[in-house]
């Protein structure tokens, strides 16, 4: 029996608080500690997985627990000790056979199909991990859903807080408790690793804990490359490895499969950390003087990009490249006397504005934090051109900015809305640039009011066909990029981009992908329908979502609270829809087409 | 899936060893008693149990439980009958899956009570509880090498270890597998099952009118299925063979089965898949048959809708209701009569129950030559779980 398995969800949970999320509190009513983890834990894999909950499945279902329901065993020996053996409590007997998870979640999560439960102390997840490679690989089931789940064992942890000698020959005296449930199939990229035994009775489900904790965090994808070009900005930009060969492949799962294992470790390390936009900015003075030098010795600069697929993908830019690109900028920025940076040096944006350009202006260069909150008025001085972005300049007209005289603003990264550009001015700024640009290519064009289209950097040279640009390629290096965006050109040769090929949207310059967001949002128990737009200007910028409940369900603080915390659980903090609106159906227009609401 | 079963081993109500078995089977020579001096509970007098031999109960060693007692009596025996010796089995691949409840469960009343009153006079109650989960606990009784998993899919369980066991040799895991199940009377299911008013007071009478509830009972079986190239290594005729196996929840209730029976005729039909066999081919049908209104009631629905005209056999009526034990039991129970070639009575009957329209045999019956019997388990939870069985002999 050598066919592979693969991972193709996976979820693990230690608190069981949120199950509201899913279910009608009457169905969770009587149901103990252990039955609830489990649920939870079999809920959000199979939502990971993106499987409507409320369907009927045809998943093979095999739990593995250590203890079964120790607790509700107790609690049945208890109401015979204390109220005698005929007011012995039937609740807690039902409750406490070994398959009362399995039943729990095959009735509410609507699995019908091949059962099992496996109880044999530490090795259970193991022999249960063989039952479920047995079943995938004789046809039972395409699927099968393998959960571990135990609770701490009351007597256990009596005995070891009073008498911890009791235990002294067991390899490890340590208990623990949670739920651990991995979707699986003969298809996917996360191969099953065969899990060892548990080390200790007492926690006998840990080895289970261990695996989920590795695919929790390998197989969020989107989370993890979040984390990761947080990370890699951070770290590798200082670590002088060649992180060409790590990412070979171009996405973030290939990130671990080929590295070597001290820099595995290091990135792992790095993954489990969520660093903030704070961090990142605190550490910027490190990380700027790692990009130079790394970019010095090898003569090139990886930098790291959400794109358009949503997997990290690299830009390698040569040092010929960035030097052509900042040489053709330095015309925009006469008379720039320092540049004040609030974008990290290792983005592509931060390293040509934050530490090239101002190299080749000979003028120093300060970083600071985006924080809007900060002394402006006080930071910045006549001659100064803040490097910043659309986000960021928002949150400096919400306070009232007054630029003191001189002052040049720069912005890129995403579109800057036409009232941002028009209120910098009003609020004093000598002038704005803002940069149309890709990490693939650098800047491409740019514009100083709004409403404008923008114009082509001079280092390019453009094709065109039927009014659209198509690609663009450098005037003195090889590079040639494809245009990202759908870019309409004038007669004048200016151009103005209007949509996302990959209909990815910019959330806090984060690309999140509405379509995405709508799918997570079906999968709901209470959702027959749902739309996920971009926020308009005059309603903020995140996304919004329309949801058309199923029959049954009305609006309700119940409802909207079960929404809200299922896409907090489902969803990246930049995907989650910030407004929601109900209605009988989707905004369309009279020829059917989606519509804004 | 044609799996050899070369032999197997039991303890149960109806004796001690397959002979004795087969001997009162078919004289339906056991019942259920009241178990005093192991059962401290107001109900003993009231709820009778089916235990197994005394001469059997004595053999129990001093740090060992009744559950392990019996298993390792039907493991010996069966062992014995397949003609396997520890060296026999020592290169050999040896997987052990065992199906159980009270011992794989936190049982321990008596340690429970002193720990409560903080009155301990030895651990080893709670001690062997984490040392010895059942299945591994068989390996290193005999010294097996192979890979091993207890099944607590409650009255279900043994059902499963057989079939899965057939699976396990199918994709080359095991060169034998050792597909068993054990329980044994203990306060804690007694007493939850009698509050749950799921228990009966009068002798167990599955499918029958007035029909009360179950008799808990106790015991093991130990079947030993083999690989085809294991097997030919030894002149022997084997005792039959699995199948097929099938397993479905009904995703309805916590104690109840689906009444429509749809999980049960899943799992029934899983079993059957790729078997090319009609009804008329069936010899019987070795029912869950636990003697309560709604277990019967739902399992004769479906085998007047599967299997009409094929007979019942309720050896729960003979054996008590051996929960993680009983599909074991009832897999060898089923060889045993397949091979005998006459289907077993019904004990404890009392009269046709006009809602059923089935009344299992309650004689002696020709098996006429038939060599395929089905054995199914309908789990607390609703687990439903069937096996195929053909006889060898």
């Amino acid at each position: 029996m050598n066919s592979k398995i693969y991972v193709n969800a996976c979820s693990l949970v230690k608190n069981p608080s949120g199950l509201e999320a899913y279910f009608e509190p009457k169905n969770l009513r009587r149901m103990d500690f252990f039955s609830r983890l489990a649920l939870k834990a079999a809920a959000q894999c199979l939502s990971e997985a993106k499987i409507d909950l409320k369907e009927e499945k045809n998943i093979a279902l095999i739990i593995s627990t250590g203890y079964g329901p120790v607790a509700r065993t107790c609690d049945f020996m208890d109401s015979i000790i204390n109220d005698g053996d005929e007011c012995a409590s039937p609740l807690a007997f039902s409750s406490s056979v070994h398959n009362a998870a399995l039943t729990s979640i095959s009735i509410l999560l609507n699995i019908k199909g091949p059962c099992l439960t496996v109880s044999n102390l530490e090795t259970s997840f193991e022999s249960a991990h063989t039952a479920a490679k047995t079943w995938l690989n004789c046809g039972f089931a395409d699927k099968v859903l393998l959960g571990a789940v135990d609770e701490e064992h009351r007597v256990a942890a009596s005995v070891l807080e009073s008498n911890p000698e009791v235990f002294k020959d067991f390899t490890d005296a340590q208990t623990g408790f949670g739920a651990a449930f991995f979707l699986l199939s003969r298809n996917g990229e996360r191969e099953l690793t065969p899990p060892p035994a548990a080390k200790t009775p007492l926690n006998p489900s840990a080895s289970a804990f261990a695996l989920a904790q590795k695919y929790t965090d390998i197989l969020n994808l989107e989370d993890m490359e979040r984390i990761a070009s947080c990370y890699i900005k951070t770290e590798l930009a200082r670590s002088g490895h060649d992180i060409m060969g790590v990412f070979a492949d171009g996405k973030a799962s290939g990130l671990l499969k080929n590295t070597d294992p001290a820099l595995k470790t290091k990135i792992l390390k790095g993954l489990s950390r969520l660093f903030s936009e704070t961090e990142i900015e605190l550490r910027e003075e490190d990380a700027a003087q790692s990009c130079l030098n790394l970019f010095k010795k090898n003569k090139f600069i990886n930098f790291f990009t959400s794109g358009s697929t949503g997997a990290v993908k690299n830009c390698v830019h040569s040092s010929a490249e960035v030097t052509e690109e900042a040489s053709g900028l330095l015309p925009l920025f006469g008379g720039v006397k320092r540049v004040v940076c609030t974008v990290p040096s290792s983005h592509s944006y931060g390293f040509i504005f934050g530490l090239q350009v101002p190299k080749l202006m000979g003028v120093p260069v300060v970083q600071k934090p985006p924080l809007a909150t900060l002394d402006w008025s006080g930071i910045l001085e006549d001659g100064d051109l803040l490097v910043a972005f659309p986000m960021f300049l928002k949150q400096l007209l919400s306070v009232g900015i007054k630029f003191p005289p001189g002052v040049r603003v720069l912005t890129s990264t995403a579109p800057c809305p036409d009232e941002v550009i028009d209120g910098i001015y009003k609020s004093g700024a000598h002038r704005l640039t803002e940069i149309y640009g890709a990490s693939e290519g650098g800047a491409i064009g740019y514009r100083t009011a709004s409403a404008q289209p923008f114009t082509l950097l001079p280092y390019w040279k453009a094709e065109i066909a039927g009014g659209k640009l198509l690609s663009i390629s450098r005037r003195d290096t090889a590079m040639t990029i494809e245009m990202p965006d759908i870019i309409e050109v004038a007669a004048d040769g200016r151009f103005r981009p209007s949509g996302r090929k990959d209909n990815a949207v910019q959330v806090a310059g984060i690309n999140v992908f509405p379509q995405k967001v709508e799918r997570v949002i079906k999968t709901h128990p209470a959702v027959k329908d749902a739309a996920v737009r971009l926020m308009r200007p005059d309603e903020g910028e995140r996304l919004k979502t329309f949801i058309v409940l199923k029959e049954g369900y009305t609006q309700s603080e119940r409802i909207i609270k079960n929404l809200r915390d299922f896409m907090k659980q489902n969803l990246t903090v930049h995907e989650t829809p910030r407004k929601i609106t109900f209605g009988e159906t989707l905004p369309v227009t009279d020829f059917g087409k989606k519509k804004d609401w | 899936m044609k799996t050899v079963i070369s032999a197997a081993g039991c303890v149960c109500a109806l004796g001690s060893g397959m002979e004795e078995i087969k001997n009162n089977i078919y004289n339906s020579a056991s019942a259920p008693r009241a178990l005093a001096g192991r059962l401290e509970s107001v109900y003993v007098k009231d709820y009778p149990v089916y235990a197994a031999p005394e001469r059997a109960l004595a053999q129990k060693k001093e740090d060992e439980s009744y559950g392990f007692l019996f298993l390792r009596l039907a493991v010996d025996e069966a062992l014995k009958n397949a003609g396997l010796s520890a060296a026999d089995l020592q290169n050999a691949r040896v997987g052990v899956i065992a199906g159980t409840t009270v011992d794989a469960s936190f049982n321990c009343f008596d340690f429970y009570k002193e720990f409560k009153q903080n009155a301990v006079t030895s651990y080893s109650p709670l001690l062997r509880y984490f040392n010895t989960p059942l299945s591994f606990a068989v390996q290193k009784y005999y010294g097996f090498s192979g890979p091993q998993m207890t099944i607590t899919t409650a009255c279900a369980s043994g059902t499963d270890a057989v079939g899965i066991a057939g699976q396990w040799i199918e994709q080359d895991l095991c060169d034998v597998v050792i597909a068993c199940g054990t329980d044994e009377i203990n306060m804690i299911p007694y007493t939850g099952f009698i509050r749950l008013m799921i228990a009966g007071k009068k002798p167990c009478a599955p499918f029958s009118l007035l029909r009360a509830g179950i008799n808990l009972g106790e015991g093991a079986a130990a079947l030993v299925l083999e690989s085809d190239s294991f097997f030919k290594k030894r002149n022997k005729k084997p005792l039959g063979y699995l199948r097929g196996y099938g397993t479905c929840a009904d995703a309805y209730h916590a104690t109840s089965p689906d009444p429509q029976g749809r999980g049960l005729k899943t799992a029934f039909n899983m079993a059957l898949k790729n078997l090319q066999i009609n009804k008329e081919d069936i010899a019987f049908i070795n029912a869950h048959g636990t003697g309560t209104q709604d277990n019967d009631a739902a399992e004769a629905k479906v085998f007047n809708e599967l299997f009409s005209g094929v007979r019942v056999m309720a050896s729960k009526s003979h054996t008590g209701h051996t929960l993680g034990a009983a599909g074991a039991v009832e897999a060898a129970l089923t060889l045993m009569a397949l091979n005998e070639g006459v289907i077993p009575p019904s004990a404890n009957f009392l009269a046709e129950d006009p809602a059923l329209n089935l009344v299992p045999v309650l004689k002696s019956t020709p098996t006429n030559g038939k060599k395929i019997a089905l054995s199914n388990s309908l789990a607390f939870g609703g687990c439903n779980s069937v096996i195929v069985l053909e006889g060898g002999r």
